[in-house]
């Protein structure tokens, strides 16, 4: 358990840069994710923490220790991989002793901590087996306690969950949830998924061309990003995007003519190009509403509905709770809930608050 | 499926298998047979029939008393010879290839592309142009003549093909597990041993075949770089068959012909398939 | 991974012993192909003499034309009726290990066994003449081997029979590689089984045809043993291919420096197929590894 501090981690790749500038600090017993689409450089980020890549410039400190130039091993950090790395050769139990006899933990030590990983994730059955005899769910179990054996400051997971199929992924999830919570390890988690970083980060690093775009906790990462990247990417279904027109500090107005109050006043100066953003969520169905427009498409889900209507040569998405009964081609017309509507920069993408 | 048309080209088709699969068994089945004829039977009879006498005593001959060169020492010297010269060539090569292999793909460093190709083109070199200066060189080493100088030949060029097959398997070994390796504190010796070599049993049997099969075959070398002492087996069979002296005994050259096949033959048959992805890993590059 | 000491200290004698034991040599002896040397080398420069003797003797000539006829039969008849094979063994026939098995045995084997089977097999004294004709066949004639015109055929038939197998493997393997969606595609619009063949899954064995012929275009250059067992280059000078040649001039005939200008040129001919062949290759493997 420690705090891990990054200065200005920087990684290039001859003239491409993978990582710039990169500089955060994880609290004691924290759970960062850190989010990006593929290329973003969240898996180099990774690496470089766990010793298996140098940074180009920048450096790492683990509970105040520079480790920027130590090797691997010689870091106290374990990490789970998307394969699971588990050594084909070994039996389970041979594959969690492993770090554990590289380290020269005597054995009778060893034997007694695999049994302890084992019973914290109910493998103990599993412990003869070689990896080639088990379902993808119990090598990712075996990974993890590998990891766990260790008993290392750092734990870090590179999208642990990506082989396995959704319904075992959704209960993995919890699994890690709760063996964080049980063990207070400071983690560091690399995901594509979303819905991962919501449910399992306290803080989430939205990462994009090797620079974290935001640095928040789920919720405000929701609720109030930074930039259009961070709102497109958390969130399904997807934000709504408008174009729009400042009118004046409190009020924009659509392509179509229509005019919205934004509710308080913003960074803007009448007759500012504009991109509006408003989750699907915050439209609903309303005969005050003052858009209107035509149902394209509904999309039941059974807990709710995603409908999708065409106002004014824009369309837009709503999230609607239970069963709805529009078809294609109704009439609609649709209010926003007040102090919902987030405003950007369309050239810059930044948020203007 | 199942129409008469198609039954008739399925007769054919296996009509066709079966004709040349006999081709193909007929030169082994003729020395088969006739390594266990007399001689009369040879010279005054089909080559083809089955021994009207069976006798042992070609086998024998071949074997024991049989004239290699200037003395009726028979082929098992020369067996031994060769076999003397294929341990330690195969088990030596195959070695330095796992660790060359190791090496190349592991571990970033200048010049890797430059080495490895180096090491593919030399696969290919005609060995009559090392011929000479490596003649020299093992005069020169006293090696000359010597099982030891074959040995250190056939590991030379032999490197090229092992660390190939090596690094080919390698460069697909999961990545990861090679870093998980690290992380866990596995160093240079640790990642390969423990690692690395106990999951590349298909990749070390691949190539130890390969190295058998070729070394075992080997001719030019042999002739080149041995002398009555030192032959190799294939060496000694071809003194046997082509000295022109004395009555030619077909079923003496059968025997010998079916004992410097034997070992590779058995490799064949318990092992086919892994010879068989030697022959594509030799001839898919990269 | 961070490259310590080690692995150069490791991989430093393999690079030596290649850099000297393949490279030096290549550069010695064609170095010695400009000198004088004759039983033992000696370093005298000569020019190019060399090789105008060489282009000017006659069983270098032989040599030479011998190895277009034997590359040109080899290569095409392995090809040819390695892909007929390969198609047979492809029609999800019975048994179909052991006809494998069976087409691919001779590669396990050495040249010289089985240039020793072949040998008597083509005698007329005892062979295929001598028995086809005990069986009834009395007009039966097959004397080729002890022909000086036909010698020649005799080494091509015992190294189809050697190598077809390799290429049928080879063929098989791209034939198999062919995506069965494609195939069932083809199906569906109407291809028949030829059409099929000829038009979807030949064009796609492109790299197997390359790789096919560098490997046998390279054996046909190399070709020594063979011919050595089966007719020691005779009869005559006859079956001499290059090979033989270079054996000849440099150990037997202590002509050193012309030995060494023919197996120059025997690694120039396989440079021009294999060089291309890798470089392709390798920019390949460097473009998706």
């Amino acid at each position: 358990m420690a705090t891990l501090e990054l200065r200005n981690v920087s990684k290039s790749f001859g003239a491409t840069k993978v990582l710039q500038e990169i500089s955060l600090t994880l609290a004691d017993g924290e759970f960062l994710v850190l989010v990006g689409p593929s290329g973003c450089g969240k898996s180099t980020l990774m690496n470089i923490v766990a010793g298996l890549e140098e940074p180009t410039n920048g450096s790492l400190a683990l509970e105040g220790k520079d480790i920027t130039r130590l090797a691997p091993a010689q870091r106290n950090i374990a990490m789970v991989f998307q394969s699971y790395a588990l050594y084909p050769n070994m039996t389970v139990s041979e594959n969690i002793a492993f770090p554990l006899e590289m380290r020269k933990v005597a054995k009778g030590e060893r034997d007694k901590r695999v049994a302890e990983v084992a019973a914290l994730l109910q493998i103990e059955h599993l412990l003869g087996r070689k990896p080639k005899q088990l379902s993808g769910g119990q090598r990712q179990r075996v990974a993890i306690g590998r990891a766990l054996a260790r008993e290392p400051q750092l734990f870090l997971f590179d999208e642990p969950l990506s082989n396995l199929d959704a319904k075992l992924r959704v209960d993995m999830r919890a699994e890690i949830k709760r063996l964080h919570q049980r063990t207070g390890v400071t983690t560091i988690y690399v995901t594509h998924d979303q819905v991962e970083a919501m449910t399992l980060g306290s803080r989430i690093a939205v990462l994009k061309g090797g620079v974290i775009q935001q640095l928040a906790t789920p919720l405000d990462l929701y609720t109030d990003p930074a930039n259009l990247f961070v709102a497109e990417f958390i969130g399904s279904p997807s934000i709504n995007q408008l174009e729009a027109t400042a009118v004046s500090a409190d009020r924009v107005r659509l392509a179509s003519g229509t005019e919205l109050p934004l509710g308080r006043p913003h960074a803007i100066e009448a007759g500012r190009k504009l991109v509006l953003g408003v989750r699907p969520e915050h439209l609903r169905e309303d005969a005050a509403g003052s858009l209107s427009g035509r149902v394209t498409i509904v999309e039941p889900t059974g807990a709710e509905a995603y409908v999708k209507a065409d106002i004014g040569g824009a369309e837009v998405c709503l999230r609607i709770p239970g069963r709805v009964a529009m078809k294609p081609d109704d009439p609609i017309r649709i209010a926003h809930s007040p102090g919902s509507l987030l405003l950007f920069d369309p050239e810059s993408g930044m948020r203007i608050r | 499926m199942g129409s008469g048309a198609d039954k008739v080209s399925r007769v054919a088709l296996y009509g066709i298998l079966i004709f040349l699969g006999l081709l193909f068994v007929l030169p082994i089945y003729v020395m088969g047979v006739n390594s266990l004829k007399p001689l009369d039977e040879i010279r005054g009879g089909n080559l083809m029939a089955l021994p009207m006498e069976w006798t042992l005593e070609p086998w024998a001959t071949a074997w024991s008393t049989a004239q290699i060169g200037v003395q009726p020492t028979g082929l098992k010297p020369y067996f031994l010879n060769s076999f003397l010269l294929v341990v330690p060539a195969v088990l030596i090569s195959t070695a330095i290839g796992a660790i060359n292999g190791y090496i190349l793909t592991q571990f970033k460093m200048r010049g890797a592309n430059i080495v490895f190709a180096m090491l593919l083109f030399s696969v290919f070199i005609p060995f009559q142009i090392v011929l000479i200066p490596m003649a020299r060189t093992l005069g020169m080493l006293g090696l000359a003549g010597t099982v030891s100088g074959l040995v250190f030949v056939n590991v030379v060029y032999g490197i090229g093909f092992t660390t190939l097959f090596f690094r080919n398997y390698y460069a697909a070994f999961p990545g990861e597990l090679v870093r998980s390796a690290r992380m866990d504190g596995a160093g240079f010796f640790r990642l390969f041993w423990r690692i690395l070599l106990p999951n590349s049993a298909p990749i070390v049997v691949v190539t130890i075949i390969w190295q058998f099969t070729n070394i075992w075959n080997e001719f030019l070398f042999g002739a080149s770089f041995s002398d009555y002492k030192s032959f190799p087996l294939t060496v000694a069979l071809n003194n046997l068959v082509n000295s022109s002296t004395g009555v030619k005994e077909y079923n003496v050259h059968f025997a010998g012909a079916f004992i410097a096949a034997i070992p590779t033959l058995v490799v064949y048959v318990l092992s086919g398939k892994y010879f068989v992805r030697g022959l594509m890993a030799g001839s898919v590059k990269g | 991974m961070r490259t310590g000491i080690l692995p150069k200290l490791l991989l430093a004698p393999s690079v030596l012993l290649v850099v000297a034991c393949v490279y030096g040599y290549i550069a010695f002896t064609i170095y010695l192909s400009f000198t004088t040397s004759t039983l033992m080398p000696n370093l005298e420069w000569l020019g190019t003499d060399n090789y105008t003797r060489l282009f000017d003797l006659e069983n270098w000539k032989v040599s030479l034309r011998n190895l277009w006829v034997f590359a040109g039969l080899f290569i095409g008849g392995s090809m040819a009726l390695g892909l007929i094979l390969a198609v047979m063994v492809d029609q999800r026939i019975r048994a179909e290990g052991a006809f494998r098995s069976i087409f691919l045995y001779p590669m396990a084997l050495s040249f010289i066994v089985t240039g020793t089977a072949w040998k008597w097999l083509m005698d007329p004294g005892i062979g295929l003449e001598h028995s086809l004709r005990e069986m009834g066949w009395e007009s039966f004639t097959f004397g080729w081997v002890k022909s000086g015109e036909m010698a020649i055929y005799c080494v091509v038939i015992a190294a189809v029979w050697q190598t077809v197998g390799f290429v049928m493997a080879l063929f098989l393997a791209g034939l198999r590689g062919v995506d069965a969606e494609v195939v069932s595609a083809a199906r569906v619009d109407g291809a028949n089984t030829w059409q099929i063949y000829w038009r979807v899954i030949f064009p796609q064995l492109g790299p197997a045809v390359v790789s096919a012929f560098v490997i046998l275009a390279h054996m046909a250059i190399k070709s020594y043993d063979l011919v050595i067992a089966l007719t020691n280059g005779g009869p005559g000078r006859s079956t001499w291919l290059p090979s033989v040649f270079m054996y000849q001039y440099t150990f037997t005939r202590n002509e050193m420096a012309v030995g060494a200008a023919s197996a120059t040129l025997m690694l120039a001919g396989i440079a021009i197929v294999v060089l291309p062949y890798l470089v392709s290759e390798y920019r390949n493997v460097a473009r998706h590894g």
